[in-house]
């Protein structure tokens, strides 16, 4: 699954290059590179995350599904299949997402399965041939509130604020009101999804737990960095919303809010997060390195490149920016493989002892010196 | 060799364990079992197990070491990482023969109250405020020796 999941990354990316003017492998796949992305890639991704969760053999449908949709999408069978492999899978997603929430009833429960369904709900609308920017703003809903939801879970380790759990549940109302009312009233709805997006930027950057982790050291610090660099370009997409009256239905400002969200603040949480759900999902080790930073920083330099360029009306600069966009995504890739390779090669240290442990001690020795 | 296993018995055993090649052939403390668990952290927080207060209960017997231990939800896909991570932590203090075994429950569920004043200073709860939710002028770290029968009290 994970393999159809990577593989939906890379046909996505090409196809993204593509549509950027490039001469890419995934030419093809122009016209689909959200869907792969979205629900090809992230939706494989999150529903297997989900199923792992839940530990319940059936909601390993999901992740199965979405792949076997990107599978349908570039294989010669009717176009009305992959949509409909893909809304099953967000369906047995949100499904999973219940049952989690029946589980837990907590603010954060509800908003991972609030997200699972504004998925559910854009694959319905692509289903329906709706066009893209239609979709979009549900796929966007769907990305921001699974991540929120999981920070909310998370910022629960700091004291407790009841007004900033309410603010929090009025950003998601937000969010998602702005988002259904897009499909009748688009700039109204998209510039409350700005807001709620801007506003969400500003919750996380104030109640993360990342706020106090980005002081330790090694992993922890390299994930609370990942976090706080992805909320800046949670802002950013917010504001561009607002300041171009909404999402639009392409062109510059449509890319930077698309993709602020999409490149800058969701990949900075998956490279954040992949050397810890890999070795959960996979039990494969992977062991820390400073090296992780290098497609961190490609990424947001590169973005910074691709967001000038929309800016300044320079499809050049934009489609060099996409360019290494991608490129920062490989070396994700290839880094977290070597990462894998490194830990296996690793003789085995003492009982307990693995490629973290360093880093134990490391944020164990930070810690106390927070306590002085 | 009758004569050397007797021979055997009549040395004192600080020698007698080196020839186990296996060092410990005593059960350990429950201190000895914490402290080891103290190895095993939620990577994302930076912060141990023990400390979060996600481990319910120790009981150690020569059948086994039995560990009852949360995670801070039941919607976090690394309960099984962790709960490995911890069994080979407490394998290395146990003698050989004797089995680890790591339970992963949901009841009581965890609150932030279960940590330690150490974790909670490091997130930013002031004492006052933790000892008042506690209601106990030690604090967590008591309702964690004791397991989950504590959670009566709150």
């Amino acid at each position: 699954m994970l393999v159809l999941g990577v593989a939906s990354l890379f046909l996505g990316v090409g196809a993204g290059l593509a549509r950027l003017g490039w001469n890419s492998p995934g030419a093809t796949f122009g016209a689909i590179h959200g869907p792969l992305m979205v629900s090809g890639f992230f939706g494989t991704v999150i529903s297997l995350e989900r199923s792992v969760a839940l530990g319940e053999r059936w909601a390993y449908a999901a992740p199965l599904l979405c792949g076997l949709a990107t599978v349908a999408a570039i294989v010669a069978v009717p176009a009305v299949l992959a949509p409909v492999l893909a809304t099953a899978g967000s369906f047995v997603m949100l499904a999973a997402s219940l049952v989690i929430y029946r589980r837990q009833r907590e603010a954060f429960t509800l908003t991972l399965a609030l997200g699972a369904a504004s998925w559910a709900a854009g694959n319905l609308l692509w289903l329906a041939e709706q066009p893209i920017y239609v979709v979009a703003p549900w796929w966007l809903g769907f990305l921001v509130l699974t991540i929120a939801g999981e920070r909310l879970e998370l910022s629960r380790l700091m004291p407790p604020s009841p007004g900033a759990k309410r603010v929090f549940a009025a950003l998601v109302a937000l969010l998602l009101g702005g988002v259904s009312a897009s499909l009748v009233a688009r700039a109204a709805g998209t510039l409350a999804l700005g807001v709620a997006l801007t506003g969400l930027s500003l919750w996380l950057v104030r109640q993360d737990v990342a706020r106090r982790t980005v002081r330790a050291r090694g992993l922890t610090r390299f994930i609370a960095v990942c976090l706080l660099s992805g909320y800046v370009w949670l802002a950013v997409s917010g504001a561009s919303m607002l300041v171009s009256g909404g999402l639009g239905y392409g062109g510059s400002a449509y890319d930077v809010a698309v993709h602020a969200v999409m490149l800058g603040f969701v990949f900075s949480m998956v490279f954040g997060h992949a050397p810890i759900i890999f070795p959960a999902v996979l039990r494969v080790g992977i062991a820390y390195s400073p090296y992780f930073y290098a497609p961190l920083v490609l990424l947001h330099v590169s973005l910074l490149l691709r967001f000038a360029g929309d800016w300044m009306g320079l499809p050049g600069l934009r489609a060099w920016g996409g360019a290494w966009n991608g490129i920062a995504l490989l070396a994700f890739v290839l880094g977290t493989v070597a990462a894998v390779v490194r830990q296996a090669l690793r003789p085995a240290l003492s009982a307990s002892g693995d490629g973290r442990k360093p880093s134990q001690s490391d944020v164990r020795a930070s810690w106390s010196k927070e306590k002085r | 060799m009758v004569k050397v296993y007797l021979a055997y018995s009549f040395l004192p055993p600080s020698l007698t364990m080196g020839a186990n090649m296996d060092a410990i052939s005593q059960l350990p403390t429950e201190d000895v079992v914490r402290d080891a668990l103290r190895s095993v952290d939620d990577p994302e927080v930076g912060m141990n197990i023990v400390d979060l207060g996600l481990v319910y209960r120790i009981d150690i017997a020569h059948s086994g070491i039995r560990i009852e231990m949360t995670m801070t939800t039941p919607a976090c896909p690394m309960g099984g990482l962790i709960t490995d991570d911890a069994k080979r932590a407490v394998a290395a203090t146990a003698p050989a023969g004797v089995g680890v075994d790591i339970d992963l429950v949901w009841e009581p569920p965890w609150t932030p109250e279960l940590m330690s004043e150490t974790a909670k200073r490091a997130f930013g709860w002031t004492t006052d405020r933790s000892r008042k939710r506690a209601g106990d002028p030690e604090g967590p770290d008591r309702q964690v020796a004791a397991g989950p029968g504590s959670s009566k009290s709150r």
